[in-house]
């Protein structure tokens, strides 16, 4: 039941629908690096190094802007700091692991592989293995994002700007968002930090998505310490 | 430059990944961390979705002839409604497709 290949094939399983959400992505990526000057191979090796769409996406286009590279480096760290606050969700679980997979598991751990696999570890708890449901994760998301950014590098600028690909970045999240608002106290923190993103979108360096994320956790806390002094 | 782009971008994304799954030991984590971390997916994913269906071309877009706004209203009943990302990205585009449509039209 636990068995290294189930809990990776889980992970495939699970990744599975969100891959229509990857496949737009890794084209208007691959489009928008090539746009930026960049060649198809140093755009493929930025996708096999970097393995974030936003980070790759907004680095090219700082780039293509003639941002310093400094600019960009700070930019990059700020849009994975989202990724630290994953890093941390996944520590109960995984932080006795030996090195090796720690290092496997870091550099697949993605937006959706993390929302999936908090779903599967919070329902399954006592499930042996849990590093092998994001190594599934990780295989196929990884192998469609290259693919998909190797079509847009080498087809994607055929595809017409009114269509609007981009957007399916914006849904891809929506959806996930909805899958982690169990309770009010975390759709208080969604609602806060999505006004806060609004309210910050102009602060320099692209600093408004962390703002907004610290304002929408300390929201979902204060909430959540508001129910239990009123209910207790 | 775009190699120093690209290693460091690379190294940037992958040390943050790596962070705390690297160093801190789970008995370690204070009851106040986990009380955090529960709220973390939740005001991130808002934080990217808000600017992405409101900001077009560098200013706040909220009105009812803003097609991604239409689009993502759509989408979030979807998304309550039917907990799936397939349909939500599916009926998500397909809004936006007849939204722009009827506006552009």
């Amino acid at each position: 039941m636990d068995s290294p290949r189930e809990r990776f094939f889980a992970g495939v399983r699970a990744q599975a629908p969100p891959l229509i959400g990857i496949v737009p992505f890794g084209l208007v990526t691959g489009v928008a690096s090539i746009a930026a000057g960049l060649t198809p191979f140093e755009t493929l090796a930025m996708s096999i190094a970097c393995f974030s769409g936003v980070v790759q996406l907004v680095s090219v286009q700082l780039h293509a802007a003639g941002a310093p590279l400094a600019v960009i480096l700070a930019t990059a760290a700020v849009l994975s700091l989202r990724l630290v606050m994953y890093s941390v969700g996944l520590t109960p679980w995984l932080g006795s692991l030996p090195l090796r997979w720690k290092l496997a598991v870091a550099y697949v751990l993605t937006d959706n592989a993390y929302a999936l696999a908090v779903v599967d570890f919070r329902h399954h708890p006592d499930r042996g293995n849990k590093h092998w449901f994001l190594i599934g994760t990780g295989a196929i998301s990884w192998t469609v994002w290259q693919i998909s950014v190797l079509v847009g590098i080498f087809v994607g600028a055929q595809v017409p700007a009114s269509w609007g690909l981009d957007f399916t970045f914006a849904l891809t999240f929506l959806a996930l968002l909805v899958a982690v608002v169990p309770d009010r106290a975390s759709a208080f923190a969604a609602i806060v930090g999505g006004g806060a993103a609004l309210a910050a979108y102009f602060l320099p360096l692209k600093l408004g998505l962390v703002t907004a994320a610290l304002a929408g956790i300390a929201a979902g806390m204060a909430w959540h310490a508001l129910e239990k002094k009123w209910s207790g | 430059m775009v190699w120093l782009m690209i290693l460091g971008t690379a190294v940037v994304t992958f040390a943050l990944r790596f962070s705390f799954l690297g160093t801190v030991k789970p008995h370690s984590l204070a009851p106040s961390v986990k009380e955090a971390l529960r709220f973390v997916p939740a005001a991130v994913f808002a934080a990217i979705v808000v600017p992405q269906v409101l900001i077009r071309e560098e200013a706040i877009h909220l009105a009812p002839d803003n097609p991604r706004l239409l689009a993502a209203i759509a989408a979030l009943v979807i998304a309550w409604v039917t907990r799936s990302v397939t349909w939500t990205l599916v009926g998500g585009m397909v809004a936006l497709w007849v939204v722009q449509w009827w506006i552009g039209g």
